[in-house]
């Protein structure tokens, strides 16, 4: 990575701090595209390719009429990044998603959307097809894959609007997505996955089989990960109310080794499923995340 | 207010209310929000989940503000801690019955007992404790005020001496009340001592007036059983027969014979043996001379040495101008008969006689009942009795209604002004003397009446007079508007009947001076003036000491003087024949008493004590000005801690 780059990498405050979900996707698309030295080998669009003869059934708005005016006969238009990729995204917006640092001023369901606009940005870009399922215990947002420009604007108001709370549960949204994956989709998982990764991957087994790619992306804060609270303290989970005393010790030792087999598990789970892991702090450059997201669509075109 | 007021402990209710918000507020101890518990393993040890109240010392301060705000309405002061300690001791109010029952002497009399018994109790009082004398006879007075110089109130006893008046215990814990009142002061404490025969008859009917007002405990002292009783209970003068009768009666186990002398103007004129039987009545007449023209006042002594001599003793007046014939025109019979019963049963001053023409020119009052329409003899008699300046006294019933007209008035009576419906009495001139001592009209109901126009003194509901007068000629005529029948109204059956009629009599006959008293008893006198002056001349009463007084009261028992600008009247002046009956009451009825004035006396003493207004005597120190201080200093540490308090809250964001 250039120095030029490292520059260019915006921290994830200074994103929230802009507001506005579009101007945020894409300050961090332009940021992670200048770090990755655009290269058409990415075929972004919109980069010519070549003509071919029109055949019914081609979208008309691709037929370039100027050589119609010329020819008179029909030609349609093709660019290196059009990929025809179908994008959804699995948004888990339950309350343990609106848990943040803190200091940072940013919760985790904040940065999960930061991703997604991020996300919709690159796919508007690439004139790829991005559904969004927003989920909780029951589905928060349904947006079936679409490329036209408005349903762009309306998944960033629909991102804005969307607010943490509810519990989880990823039966209920791995169901819903069957309806939204009807082809062969790249399938975004924004999560903190606090649940049974052996459930969990039993399910989306089946969606890799069915050859969609999958891209799982864990969310953590620095809290999260490095936990330290006084003698006797209670927790409350945000999502069951349920109280917990646990004691500092416990915490400093057990829940961190638990931590970190519970991210291993999932990486394995996701790899093992032909899947692409990434596990992110929301203190971490959302550049960073895009930079890695566009090597891994560089491996899955 | 005070710390019992509704007010008040309602005011308290409001300290509730931070300490809601507090809690409402309340955070759990080192409770920390996380994403999942998921990966969370419970600790071994039980951690402390018992929520406490955010912000203590703000919380404190609050509840200690708001206290302090309902305190300060409560005006709340400091009693002196001397006066709080003599309040634990109460001070004695000694209550002796005076009446004449009281002197009553089986050896020593009963109020000699009571004053050995007052001189124990005044000995029995500790340092600091204060004592006052009352005496209680038909009065309450008294005698020495609440003060701590038992010297003083000793000697008061000891110069009690027996009245004559009678003793009443109707009411006595109210008028009791009533002088301990302006005796106490606020903070103190007393309890009343009664000392006294406890008569039965001096008890009152309903057991209420025995308690009603009662405020202080009160600790009845019954003096010793009395002893063998007689006493003369009534002297009466029978003008027709020119006799007089004396009752005596009996209040001894055993039977006696004693001799009665009769004495005319200090002169003996007459002496009987009377053989009295036990606890009866006997009854002696004396011929006297007749009072056609002279007034005559007799005594009637009893010769013997018994328990109480004061009622040994009886005294009666006679007027001979009042002994005159009443004529009567009465047709009917029936309300003649009530009229010869209440002129009978006042003082004898008339005698009413029947007759049909009314020719008694010497007559001041004649009475025409129910008249119907007058024969013209006695229309004319009547008449001319008028033109002399005579009263007449015209009482309707059934014949005057069928004639339709009231005779000599001339006034017609209307079909439709006829009362037919119970009616009562709803306007009284009360000013008029007729009334006087007559509170009968309260409850008089009147189911028939005449209705004419008049002057009336007592008006009916359906604005119709039911007693009228009228100016005729030089005279003056009285229109009573029902009969003297118990079917047109209830007045012949009410006990003032006997007073109305008498006062009516002696209005009509310009002469109201009694001629009998008891003693102590107020008595009207309806002159403008008047002078008492006893047997020997001497001024009991001045011309300046009443005027303006509508009644007088005498002191003693004796034969008096009654002096007006216009008449001189004898006036007998006897002890009430109820003090005769020495007898206690009820063991039973006491206890009740005494027990009933030991419950009501505990709650009124506090409620009094609370009730009462701020005494600005010195044993009260006010905290309000203190409690002022104290909510301005409250204020400041209150604005204080809760600034310090929202400087070091920590962040709302901290989660993990």
């Amino acid at each position: 990575m250039t120095g030029y780059a490292r520059q260019r990498l915006i921290d994830p405050k200074v994103l929230g701090a802009l507001q506005n979900l579009e101007l945020i996707a894409r300050t961090a698309v332009e940021g992670a595209l200048i770090g990755l030295h655009r290269s058409n080998t990415f075929g972004f669009s919109p980069e010519f390719a070549e003509y071919r003869a029109y055949v019914p059934g081609d979208d008309l708005r691709h037929i370039d009429w100027n050589v119609f005016a010329r020819t008179d006969r029909t030609y349609i238009k093709r660019f290196f990044g059009d990929t025809n990729c179908q994008l959804i995204v699995l948004l888990d917006t339950s309350a343990s998603m609106g848990v943040g640092d803190p200091a940072l001023g940013l919760t985790k369901h904040d940065y999960a959307r930061f991703i997604a606009a991020a996300l919709v940005y690159l796919a508007a870009r690439q004139h790829d097809a991005i559904g969004i399922l927003g989920f909780n215990d029951q589905t928060s947002l349904y947006r079936p894959a679409q490329t036209h420009a408005a349903s762009t604007r309306r998944l960033y108001h629909d991102l804005d609007e969307l607010k943490p709370g509810g519990g989880t549960d990823w039966h209920h949204a791995l169901t819903q997505l069957q309806g939204l994956a009807t082809k062969r989709s790249l399938l975004v998982l924004i999560s903190d996955f606090y649940t049974d990764i052996d459930d969990l991957g039993n399910v989306l087994r089946g969606f890799a089989a069915q050859g969609h790619d999958l891209l799982v992306i864990h969310l953590l804060h620095p809290g999260e990960k490095e936990v330290s609270l006084q003698t006797g303290s209670t927790l409350k989970d945000v999502e069951t109310g349920q109280l917990m005393a646990v004691s500092s010790d416990e915490l400093r030792s057990d829940y961190k080794t638990r931590l970190e087999e519970h991210v291993h598990s999932l990486m394995r789970s996701t790899r093992g499923m032909g899947g692409h892991f990434m596990s992110l702090g929301t203190d971490q450059p959302l550049d960073l995340m895009l930079s890695e997201y566009l090597r891994f669509r560089a491996r899955h075109p | 207010m005070g710390l019992t007021s509704a007010l008040f402990l309602g005011g308290l209710l409001s300290l509730a209310l931070p300490w809601l918000l507090h809690r409402m507020t309340a955070h759990d101890d080192k409770r920390i929000d996380v994403s999942s518990l998921y990966l969370m393993r419970p600790s071994e040890t039980p951690a402390n989940t018992v929520k406490k109240i955010r912000h203590p010392w703000l919380l404190a301060t609050r509840l200690l503000l708001l206290t302090a705000l309902c305190f300060s309405y409560a005006q709340p002061y400091l009693t002196d801690l001397l006066v709080a300690a003599s309040e634990r001791k109460p001070h004695r109010i000694i209550v002796i019955d005076t009446s004449v029952s009281m002197g009553a002497a089986d050896g020593s009399s009963s109020l000699d007992q009571a004053k050995d018994q007052a001189l124990d109790l005044l000995s029995e009082l500790a340092v600091g404790q204060k004592a006052a004398l009352i005496t209680a006879a038909t009065d309450v007075d008294l005698q020495t005020g609440l003060t701590a110089d038992i010297t003083a109130v000793r000697a008061a006893v000891n110069t009690i001496q027996p009245s004559e008046a009678s003793a009443s215990m109707s009411r006595l814990p109210a008028r009791l009340t009533t002088l301990i009142d302006t005796l106490v002061a606020p903070t103190e404490r007393v309890e009343v001592h009664l000392l006294s025969d406890f008569q039965a008859s001096a008890m009152p009917h309903s057991f209420n007036q025995l308690v009603d007002g009662a405020r202080w405990p009160l600790i009845l002292h019954p003096v010793r059983p009395a002893p063998d009783n007689w006493g003369v209970s009534a002297l009466t003068y029978q003008r027709d027969r020119n006799q007089l009768d004396v009752t005596i009666q009996s209040f001894a186990a055993g039977a006696a014979s004693i001799n009665v002398d009769l004495l005319q103007n200090d002169v003996r004129t007459g002496t009987q043996v009377a053989e009295l039987q036990p606890f009866g009545n006997t009854l002696l007449s004396f011929d006297v001379e007749s009072l056609r023209r002279t007034d005559r006042a007799w005594t009637v002594r009893l010769n013997l040495d018994d328990g109480l001599r004061a009622d040994n003793v009886r005294y009666l007046a006679a007027t001979a101008a009042l002994g005159a014939p009443l004529p009567v025109f009465a047709p009917a019979e029936q309300p003649f008969t009530y009229i010869r019963a209440a002129v009978s049963a006042a003082s004898g001053r008339f005698e009413p006689l029947l007759s049909d023409t009314l020719d008694d020119s010497e007559a001041p009052v004649l009475i025409l009942l129910d008249p119907g329409v007058l024969p013209a003899t006695a229309d004319a008699n009547v008449r001319r009795h008028l033109d002399r300046g005579g009263a007449v006294l015209i009482i309707a019933g059934e014949a005057t209604r069928k004639a339709g007209r009231i005779p000599i008035l001339d006034l017609k009576i209307a079909a439709d002004r006829i009362t037919q419906t119970r009616r009562g009495v709803i306007a009284a001139d009360r000013t008029h003397p007729i009334l006087t001592g007559f509170d009968g009209w309260r409850d008089t109901s009147v189911y028939q009446a005449v209705g004419v126009e008049g002057q009336a003194i007592l008006t009916l509901d359906d604005n119709q007079p039911l007693l009228a007068e009228y100016p005729v000629r030089a005279g003056r005529l009285l229109l009573l508007t029902t009969a003297l029948d118990p079917a047109w109204s209830n007045l012949v059956v009410q006990p003032g009947f006997v007073t109305w009629l008498n006062n009516t009599l002696a209005y009509l006959a310009e002469d109201m001076l009694p001629t009998d008293a008891l003693v102590a008893q107020p008595f009207a006198i309806p002159a403008a003036s008047v002078q008492l002056l006893d047997q020997a001349g001497k001024r009991v009463l001045s011309l300046s000491d009443s005027v303006g007084r509508p009644a007088v009261k005498v002191r003693n028992a004796g034969l008096y003087e009654l002096r007006t600008p216009s008449h001189r009247r004898l006036l007998a002046v006897n002890v009430d024949p109820l003090e005769m009956d020495l007898r206690r009451a009820s063991p039973e009825l006491l206890e009740k008493w005494s027990a009933a004035l030991a419950n009501r006396a505990s709650w009124a003493s506090e409620s009094v004590s609370a009730a009462r207004p701020t005494d600005p005597a010195q044993t009260r120190t006010p905290l309000g000005p203190w409690l002022l201080l104290a909510l301005a200093a409250l204020v400041i540490i209150e604005l204080l801690v809760a600034n310090g308090g929202r400087s070091a809250q920590p962040s709302r964001n901290a989660t993990v």
